[in-house]
């Protein structure tokens, strides 16, 4: 477990994927109601704010070199209100994989196989997670890296083939009421990009090799995932319109369906593959925090034996999760924004500045030995 | 149809024990062994339940109860 | 032994790995290339679906079966009647190749908003669906008839439509997202082309089809929507007026007749239009710029047209045509209370709090109040491959 290194190219591309994540299928179309034909300025303003959570994540890697997320924790806040944490911590990995999940089987039974019961698709999906967590993390960062390419011409050609459908009149007035919708647009989408992010802190300090340039790896990777993120959201209202991108559960499928040149059409299949892929990783990285949490609070030696059982309990609680679409619509919304803020802004914060503090404490309570190492 | 999946579930975890625990054993897992069994018990008990039409309770519930303080403020926050 | 044990296992595995549930088997699926929704009179909704007869297309030599089966049904509502339609059809019925929808006037003066909502729902909706209303006719009508030079007659509607908007500026293109953001929006109404039957109704399509006559169907001019309700009809004329002000055909022809020059025709190579919103003391005024290149095509009267002078006297004329012409659409619209323009819209993008006070109503008063000025350029760039009337010595 511990043996494992990734370079920084790879955690660039694991990175990339993370940060894309859901958001391909999904996030045009609550950002487009909370904040109208806007929704590319909420996209722009969080990526730039998310920077600052980037940097606090290698902040916490810096401070606590080779130590992953659950041992820092453990480190900061000691044994019972550590353990307590990292309880949480561990939920909230598991049950975003089952969320990761519970999405797949939803829009493959909604958009293509109709009468399949959800349970399959989720079998399938968790076969393959559960080849990618007994392989390891090396394995799976480097087909990430492969992937990662074709994602990027999957969505190039997206947007590309979308061009001559562009209304340039779609996107105007801008700025028509204010920053304030902006404000809550980008919240929304802070908390499915970037606060889901610290489950990086599994990976980055205590399985890659370079420190310092991890940094740019990560940066490059949530730009990129930012950037696409960005054109999905400008060219869904180019399009397709405010009204149109609000009114659908998937609206970046739809978008697909407006490609047509001659023979070139119906080619939406192809957004559905790139959408797997960056969700498949995104699920890859929840659950290998998850099942590598749960080996370090427990101090497993192999983490390697609980993959099974743990996939198995996320199956069968995969179609409970989400038992309707009303509810999906209230818990995406209102309950995930408050839950990615506590792992993902919360915590990190807390442990930065409990740290901080017990510094202080130290250096105070031991005057002569800072007087003796000065 | 709900006792072919009771079937595949009790099948699933019988093969999975017969491959696993003895190798767990064998290295002396003990932790890893209580952790598995817990985990695929509960898998296997919901499993159960759940293709006998029995409601089990949702963790988002819980999870939306722990929060609501913050999810008030999400709400005011965003309309 | 334990491998081939486990060898067996995966093996076994694939029977659930190969989905059982959704298979579609190719020789069990009706494809339906148009459909039709009317009304009843007992308030019922008659969905007609034209559907490709895979015999009749693909088969090496002709064959004595018309290339599209036709199935009428009624119900409550769409999907129970397309379901229901299984009760005739030996297959079920796709709706993933469906090319053009056609409401029938009185479907489509009740509104077409539930139509729309089910094609925005429906999984196999792929976009490029063509609308269009039946004029004076049901759409059971329009899709019960074979069509010349096309196997497909939803083919045949298709790209009559675009072809039409493009070189005769009759007909309007509207597609499912464009339909969408039209009955989504205050500022801007629908506008779908209209079919209408040709004046004597085959009794025997197959037979018919035998002689050279005209297709039975025919696109004729363009209907209002307001909201998503039916309001009115463009004719000819005030459809090419639409169509210019938008900017949507890239060449068009018309003539005109005036007594000291005759009958000169022309042929229009190159129309941009701009609408601009200005605002004076509260009340917005549209002024819609029409640039066009025209180039004569036709003259019966001997003129000079190697001066400038009658060029630019040919020019007045044009351009007094044409902004007689677009006027004509901007009346119908503003009699039928129903902005197709997208005038609103534009008030809304260029000045936002001016657009709030007038968005309530904006059909019925807003609109209907609007000063419009329409400002057309007519240059004319050329005379054709002949410069002179053929008989000009003979006068």
């Amino acid at each position: 477990m511990n043996k494992e290194k990734i370079s920084n190219h790879q955690l660039y591309s694991l990175t990339a994927c993370a940060t894309c994540g859901s958001s391909l299928l999904v996030v045009a179309s609550p950002v487009t109601e909370l904040c109208g034909r806007d929704g590319w300025i909420a996209s722009i303003v969080s990526s730039l704010f998310g920077v600052v959570f980037i940097l606090l994540y290698y902040a916490l890697g810096q401070l606590f070199p080779n130590k992953n997320l659950i041992q820092i924790i453990r480190t900061v806040f000691g044994k019972w209100l550590g353990g307590i944490i990292s309880i949480y911590f561990i939920i909230f990995c598991i049950h975003s994989g089952i969320q990761i999940t519970a999405y797949i089987g939803q829009f493959i039974t909604t958009e293509y196989l109709i009468t399949s019961p959800v349970y399959s698709i989720n079998l399938l999906i968790l076969i393959i997670m559960a080849g990618a967590l007994l392989y390891g993390l090396e394995t799976t960062v480097r087909s990430s890296e492969i992937l990662l390419k074709v994602v990027i011409f999957i969505m190039a050609f997206l947007f590309l083939a979308n061009i001559s459908n562009i209304k340039v009149h779609y996107i105007q007035p801008v700025l028509e009421n204010g920053f304030y919708p902006i404000f809550k647009g980008s919240l929304y989408i802070t908390s499915y990009r970037i606060w889901p992010l610290i489950f990086l802190n599994m990976i980055y300090p205590i399985h890659t090799d370079n420190s310092s340039s991890a940094l740019k790896a990560m940066l490059k990777g949530y730009f990129l995932g930012s950037l696409i993120m960005f054109l999905v959201m400008l060219m869904s209202i180019l399009v397709l319109g405010t009204h149109v991108t609000s009114v659908f559960v998937y609206p970046t499928y739809f978008l697909a369906k407006q490609i047509s040149f001659g023979f070139l059409s119906r080619v939406e299949g192809l957004i559905v593959g790139a959408w797997l892929i960056t969700l498949f990783f995104k699920g890859f990285c929840y659950f290998y925090a998850g099942i590598q949490s749960i080996s370090t609070f427990m101090r497993l030696k192999d983490c390697r034996k609980i993959v099974y059982p743990i996939l198995f309990v996320v199956l069968i609680y995969s179609n409970i999760v989400y038992p309707s679409s009303a509810y999906l619509a209230f818990w995406d919304k209102y309950v995930w924004i408050s839950y990615s803020f506590t792992a993902g802004f919360l915590l990190p914060a807390f442990i930065v500045i409990v740290y901080f503090i017990q510094k202080a404490l130290q250096k105070t309570s031991r005057p002569e030995l800072a007087q003796d190492s000065a | 149809m709900s006792t072919i999946a009771i079937a595949l579930i009790v099948a699933f975890v019988v093969i999975l024990s017969i491959i696993e625990v003895p190798k767990m054993l064998k290295r002396c897992l003990y932790k890893e062994l209580v952790l598995y069994s817990v985990f695929l018990l509960i898998g296997a008990v919901t499993g159960i339940l759940v293709t006998l039409d029995v409601k089990i309770p949702n963790p988002s519930d819980s999870l939306a109860l722990l929060l609501s303080p913050l999810v008030t403020v999400v709400k005011f926050i965003l309309g | 032994m334990k491998k081939r044990l486990l060898a067996c296992f995966f093996i076994l595995n694939l029977l659930f790995l190969t989905g059982c549930w959704d298979r579609n088997e190719l020789n069990q699926l009706a494809f339906s290339t148009a459909l039709g929704f009317d009304r009843n009179s007992e308030g019922d909704i008659v969905i007609t679906a034209q559907i490709l007869n895979p015999r009749a297309i693909a088969a090496q030599k002709n064959t004595n079966e018309s290339s599209v089966v036709v199935v009428a049904k009624q119900g409550h509502s769409i999907l129970e009647t397309i379901s229901s339609m299984s009760t005739e059809l030996s297959r079920e019925v796709v709706g993933t190749h469906m090319q053009t929808i056609v409401f029938g006037e009185n479907f489509a003066k009740e509104g077409i908003a539930e139509a729309t909502d089910f094609l925005l729902r429906y999984y196999q909706t792929s976009s490029e669906l063509y609308f269009t209303v039946a004029k004076e006719t049901t759409a059971n009508e329009i899709l019960n008839n074979l069509t010349k030079l096309e196997n497909d007659p939803s083919a045949k509607i298709n790209s009559s439509i675009v072809i039409s908007q493009d070189i005769w500026a009759e007909t309007n293109e509207i597609k499912l997202t464009e339909l969408a953001n039209c009955l989504a929006s205050d500022g801007l109404s629908a506008v779908m082309t209209g079919i209408e039957m040709q004046a004597e109704k085959p009794d025997d399509s197959l037979e018919k089809l035998k002689l050279t006559q005209n297709d039975p169907l025919k696109l004729s001019g363009n209907a209002i929507l307001k909201e998503d309700k039916l309001v009115g009809w463009l004719n000819e004329e005030e459809s090419q007026g639409y169509n210019y002000i938008f900017g949507n055909a890239s060449t068009s022809a018309f003539d005109l007749q005036e007594d000291g020059v005759g009958k000169v025709s022309f042929n229009m190579k190159h129309i941009t239009s701009k609408q601009e919103i200005s605002c004076e003391g509260g009340t917005p005024k549209v002024t819609v710029l029409l640039e066009m290149q025209a180039t004569i095509q036709n003259m019966d009267h001997s003129l000079d047209i190697s001066k400038q002078e009658t060029l630019n006297q040919l020019q007045v004329l044009a351009e007094k045509k044409l902004k007689g012409i677009c006027m004509t659409a901007v009346t119908k619209a503003k009699a039928v209370k129903s902005d197709i323009f997208g005038f609103g819209a534009a008030i809304h993008r260029t000045d936002p709090q001016q657009w709030n006070t007038m968005k309530k109503d904006w059909n019925d008063t807003g609109f209907v109040n609007l000063p419009v000025e329409i400002e057309a350029d007519v240059t004319i760039i050329g005379t054709d491959s002949i410069s002179q009337i053929i008989n000009a010595k003979k006068e």
